[in-house]
């Protein structure tokens, strides 16, 4: 008589060679709700933020994202907050951006940006410390990360 | 032919589920693309009879998971210049989070998941080659399915190092230290601690080997030089050079922070591997041939391989008495041949629906070279 031990364990591995083609052939699918259900997004440090502004230039637009804290749990003290330019038919061959982190109206540093030689400097209006991360070249334009420091935090946001 | 009849009539479930994979739903159309199509589903299927007919499994598992390797670089390859036209990632790539996510970098995004809820790589969720979403799920059914057989058959690197381990007869670097066994749990530990802390996928910015022959940064700054330096020389000395000259999967065995957690998944997995420790006459057979050197004489007492077993079947095909077999958990003594074939079933089945589709865009795009001139 076979034993119910051994039963079990063809059972099961008749069950496992049963899951793997059903899982694969509704792996997009499965995936789908994957990532529904869990809420995953990919993280802002690699998608540079949510947009926070769109503004049409002629020519260009401009796309300011959200200030970007990421870290384990909670924010970070060094954030970063990216800029695109994006062409429409073309880009100015400089570009000047004023950037204002926090809300409050009054921008913080303002990025300039030398589309021929694909420089960016940064010019500090409120004594931030703002510093260029990386300058990304796009098939229609350029974006520009701007690292920063938060200095303190406050339950309105924060201050630079 | 009677023995022939039967593993032909056993191999009939895997012959449809293979063709309906390597298909993926739809009969291919035109010349070239029927033709890969077919060379696969046979190769796959043939590979598979012979593992059923003679009862050996390792020679021909190997020969497809050696062949299903290079033809996966050259679909990579061949798909990243036909998109971006470099090897090398562009910048749109990265900021449209399109770069293609491999298992291995499931190993770095799940700490960061629990605590975040976001994935630390800059891929695609959904849509698009080489999701992520897709790609958890498939590790997941690994997970409850074939644990760490994951590497013996169905990982698109393993058959690089598989394949160089097989240039020379005999080992010409014979003893490896036993402590080299828990690199890479160190390894795995350090891109895990490191990806939390910078939420960056740091083994595949630093030091993943297979860049070499998958896609990387565009050399365009002092960092990046190293980064190249690096992956290239790992890829040489673990992929080339370890495996020629000690016959094992060093790369897998000795590096390898995928195969380090996948270990883990042995104890979930319904199959593995059993040695009767009556039958072995301790002749070491297994220990010297086994690839992932997952066999010493303390695992021949214990009668199982460390749980870093891949399940390739060598130690079975090669022991003299009949004592290593692949087994069922749970399984009493008696049932070695049905133990093997449902094993083989769950192995192969995955394989085919995991790597049947880069064979076959691979094999097209060598045959495209031949017949045009050009890979894409
Ligand atoms: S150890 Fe890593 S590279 Fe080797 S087969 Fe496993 S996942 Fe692939
Ligand atoms: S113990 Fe046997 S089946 Fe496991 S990896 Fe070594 S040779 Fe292969």
């Amino acid at each position: 008589m076979i034993k119910i031990k051994t039963l079990t364990g063809f059972l099961w591995a008749l069950l496992v060679i049963l899951a793997i083609p059903a899982v694969f052939m509704s792996n997009n699918k499965l995936a789908e709700k994957l990532v529904h259900a869990s809420g995953m997004k990919i993280s802002s440090v690699f998608t540079g933020g949510e947009i926070n502004e769109t503004i049409e230039n002629k020519g260009y637009k401009t796309i300011i994202n959200k200030p970007v804290f990421a870290c384990l749990a909670g924010e970070t003290k060094k954030g970063f907050i990216q800029v695109e330019w994006r062409a429409k038919d073309k880009l100015p061959s400089a570009i000047e951006e004023k950037i204002d982190i926090n809300g409050d109206k009054i921008p913080e540093f303002t990025i300039i940006f030398d589309t021929a030689s694909k420089k960016a400097t940064i010019i500090n209006d409120t004594g931030t410390a703002a510093y260029i991360i990386k300058i990304y070249t796009l098939k229609t334009g350029f974006a520009v990360r701007a690292g920063f420091k938060k200095l303190t935090l406050n339950s309105g946001g924060f201050e630079l | 032919m009677k023995k022939l009849l039967t593993s032909a009539l056993i191999i009939v479930p895997a012959f449809v589920l293979s063709l309906l994979f390597i298909s993926k739903g739809k009969m291919p159309q035109g010349g070239l693309s029927l033709i890969s199509f077919s060379a696969a589903v046979i190769f796959f299927n043939s590979m598979f009879f012979m593992m059923i007919y003679t009862k050996k499994t390792d020679r021909y598992r190997s020969a497809l998971f050696i062949t299903t390797a290079f033809f996966f670089v050259i679909s990579f390859i061949g798909h990243m210049i036909e998109e971006r036209g470099s090897m090398s990632f562009t910048d749109d790539a990265l900021l449209n989070c399109q770069i293609p996510f491999c298992h291995i970098v499931t190993t770095m995004v799940l700490i960061p998941f629990a605590f975040t809820k976001t994935i630390i790589f800059p891929g695609s969720l959904t849509q698009g080659y080489a999701a992520v979403g897709a790609m958890i799920i498939i590790w997941l059914l690994s997970v409850f399915t074939i644990g760490r057989a994951w590497c013996g058959w169905a990982c698109f690197f393993g058959g690089l190092d598989e394949g160089f381990s097989k240039i020379l007869n005999k080992p010409v670097i014979k003893h490896i230290s036993p402590s080299f066994k828990y690199l890479p749990v160190a390894v795995l530990l350090l891109v895990v601690i490191s990806s939390a802390y910078l939420l960056q996928p740091t083994y595949c910015s630093w030091i993943c080997p297979f860049k070499a022959v998958t896609e990387y940064e565009p050399i365009t700054s002092t960092a990046s030089i190293i980064k190249t330096i690096i992956f290239l020389s790992l890829f040489i000395i673990l992929v080339i050079i370890l495996p020629i000259l000690t016959k094992k999967r060093t790369q897998c065995a000795f590096f390898c922070p995928f195969g380090a957690m996948q270990s883990a998944s042995n104890y979930i997995s319904p199959f593995e591997i059993k040695i009767d420790v009556n039958k072995c006459c301790g002749c070491g057979l297994c220990i010297t041939n086994c690839p992932a050197a997952s066999i010493s004489k303390e695992n021949l007492k214990a009668g199982a391989p460390a749980l870093t077993c891949l399940r390739c079947g060598k130690c079975v095909d090669i022991c003299p008495k009949g004592a290593a077999a692949f087994h069922i958990k749970g399984v009493e003594a008696g049932y070695d041949e049905l133990c093997r074939v449902l094993s083989l079933y769950a192995y192969f089945i995955f394989m085919a629906a995991f790597l049947g589709g880069s064979f076959t865009d691979g094999l097209h795009k060598i045959l495209n070279f031949f017949a045009t001139g050009s890979f894409i």
